[in-house]
């Protein structure tokens, strides 16, 4: 029995529509949907229109994607365009089995 | 160190690596900087481009004032474009150069206030290289960094939407005064095509809004003035003269009225027409009391040109007799005509001295008429007797007479016998020498009269006419006579109570009939 939505939660960190971060969107929003479809919600942070996420989320670069929920915290920074590794590196690797 | 421990510390290591890699592969856009006055984020070069784009394809203006001089360091193809100024003399001027002198002050004020809480917005007037105005919305995000204090100011042109709203505006006052006037009204666009009517235009033509067609309602225009009315609007459409003309208006009830209508163009601040807005005003009693005035006009006209006429036959022949007499004495030799003579001029001076008595009486009467002062004085008599007096004081041509005796009635002798003097008369005058017929009985109640005369007859449009003043069913010349008689007879058989009727036709004679009560 598939569960309702939103069961992950990831924020992509962007500069507008610069080009690093338009790649980063359209790959991570790629993978979610090859492997969270229905799971997940991803939120998109511009942080021109909100800068004071910079420091709360201790940003270093953008594009940075963050996964919130499930815990642990995880972080990636760049345009997320090798699957294995951002699988790796937000714990999916379970789920492409 | 268990083995969870030992997978977090991996990842951890993962991240920083996969971190330091996609910065060094430039896969970044920007990096974020811990400054002392917060984090500071640092685009990369290749980001920027995309935002260009974006600048430089909008339609408002994009512009860069540096806070010293208010020079303007950046201005996108948009502002450019909107104030008709080439970017190569933009860049570098101060913004005030294209400013309205009296609004200098104003951007400064926003400037200032923009430096103090980082962002201002207003509407300003602008000005355009060919000099005119236009209004614009303002506004303005401060940014002060290590290069200076920067003005990032975006303007909007509002001309198209302020004129918009002006023609709504326009368009609406129109609407609400329409729908309180007397009058239909209407607004049409600048093609001529009328797409608003007022209520009283709905009611008054019965149409509805699906009746519409391709000009208005064609329909409701009288078919006789139609090709006229688009004749003439069309001209208005290409020329934007003001269109003024008089046309007929169907009703619900099916008829024409004369309407005035009025339609003026209503234009834009480029002086190009954008709408006519119009009125249909009732003149349709003016024009039935302009035609009634102009027939009454021309009925005087040609009286007064009659009597005088008139007047002047025994005027004349009454100067000659009396020029002869005076030639013919002679105190000197004691000279004078025979007393046969002076007996003869005697008689035909005072013949046409009665005629003008006559006419004069006729006119003095028609003005007791018009003054309502008409007064009878009631008595018994016997109508036969008056009749028969009357064929045989004024009768010079022979008269069949089939007249009833003893009828007793109460009547003004002298203005009945003015009616059957005046009907005898006019017998004569038209009868051309054949037979005059006059009967007279009564049905009881009524003495009933008639005269007729084998003459040129009356034709039957003018049956009517022939009772109003001055008006002759003969246009001919040698009939004489003012036409005031028939109207002062229907006036004394009005006075009566009695009735008058003509049975008549060109070719056929003419019979008059009266029918008087017996008793006031």
């Amino acid at each position: 029995m598939k569960k309702k939505g939103n069961q992950f939660l990831l924020k992509l960190y962007i500069t507008g529509a610069s080009p690093q971060s338009k790649r980063a969107l359209i790959n991570i929003k790629r993978i979610c949907e090859k492997y969270l479809k229905d799971n997940y919600k991803l939120e998109v942070v511009d942080i021109y229109q909100r800068p004071e996420v910079a420091h709360n989320e201790q940003l270093i670069a953008t594009p940075t994607l963050i996964k919130i929920f499930p815990k642990p915290l995880r972080r990636l920074v760049g345009d997320l365009s090798n699957e294995s590794k951002v699988l790796f590196g937000m714990d999916l690797l379970d789920k492409a089995k | 160190m268990n083995k969870t421990e030992l997978q977090e510390l991996k990842s951890r290591l993962f991240e920083a690596e996969e971190a330091l890699r996609s910065i060094r592969e430039g896969e970044v856009d920007s990096l974020i900087v811990r400054t002392p006055d917060g984090e500071k984020v640092f685009t990369l070069k290749t980001a920027e481009h995309s935002y260009r784009v974006f600048m430089e394809a909008m339609s408002e203006g994009a512009v860069a004032v540096e806070s010293d001089q208010f020079l303007i360091s950046y201005c996108n193809i948009g502002f450019a474009k909107m104030i008709g100024v080439p970017i190569g003399n933009i860049i570098g001027e101060s913004i005030v150069h294209f400013l309205n002198k009296n609004q200098i002050r104003l951007m400064k004020d926003l400037f200032e206030k923009a430096k103090k809480s980082k962002s201002a917005r207003a509407e300003l007037i602008m000005t355009r290289k060919e000099g005119d105005s236009f209004p614009a919305f303002i506004s303005i995000n401060y940014i002060q960094d290590s290069s200076g204090q920067t003005f990032f100011v975006v303007v909007s042109d509002l001309s198209a939407q302020k004129e918009t709203e002006a023609v709504r505006e326009s368009e609406n006052q129109f609407r609400t005064m329409a729908e309180s006037i007397p009058q239909l009204a209407w607004i049409a666009d600048a093609q001529g095509h009328i797409f608003w009517n007022n209520r009283l235009w709905f009611e008054y033509t019965g149409k509805t809004l699906e009746d519409r067609s391709d000009w208005g309602w064609e329909s409701v225009y009288h078919p006789d003035e139609l090709p006229h009315i688009l004749e003439h609007w069309r001209e208005s459409i290409q020329t934007g003269k003001p269109f003024e003309m008089e046309f007929r208006i169907k009703g619900t009830d099916g008829r024409y009225r004369w309407f005035l209508t009025r339609s003026t163009p209503v234009r834009d601040s480029q002086q190009k027409i954008i709408r006519w807005f119009g009125t249909n005003t009732d003149i349709d009693k003016q024009k039935e009391t302009e035609k009634h005035l102009a027939s009454a006009l021309q009925s005087r006209d040609i009286f007064l040109s009659l009597a005088s006429h008139e007047l002047k036959t025994p005027i004349t022949s009454l100067q000659i007799h009396l020029q002869l007499t005076k030639k013919n004495i002679d105190i000197e030799k004691n000279l004078t005509p025979t007393p046969e003579k002076l007996l003869k001029t005697m008689d035909s001076s005072l013949k046409q001295v009665e005629r003008l008595t006559d006419l004069v009486e006729d006119l003095l009467d028609v003005s007791r008429i018009e003054a309502g002062k008409l007064r009878f004085s009631f008595e018994e008599f016997d109508l036969s007797e008056v009749v028969e007096q009357v064929i045989e004081n004024y009768a010079h041509c022979p008269v069949e007479k089939d007249i009833q005796t003893n009828i007793i009635g109460t009547w003004d002798r002298s203005r009945v016998e003015q009616v059957f003097v005046n009907l005898l008369s006019n017998a004569m005058k038209y009868a051309e020498s054949k037979a005059i017929k006059v009967t007279l009985k009564k049905d009881g109640v009524h003495a009933l009269f008639t005269i007729s005369d084998g003459g040129p007859g009356i034709p039957k449009d003018m049956h009517e006419k022939i009772f109003n003043r001055f008006e002759r069913a003969s246009a001919s010349r040698n009939i004489a006579g003012l036409g005031l008689g028939l109207y002062i007879v229907k006036q004394i058989v009005n006075g009566h109570n009695g009735s008058i009727s003509l049975q008549s036709d060109i070719g056929k004679g003419a019979q008059f009939n009266v029918a008087l009560p017996l008793q006031h």
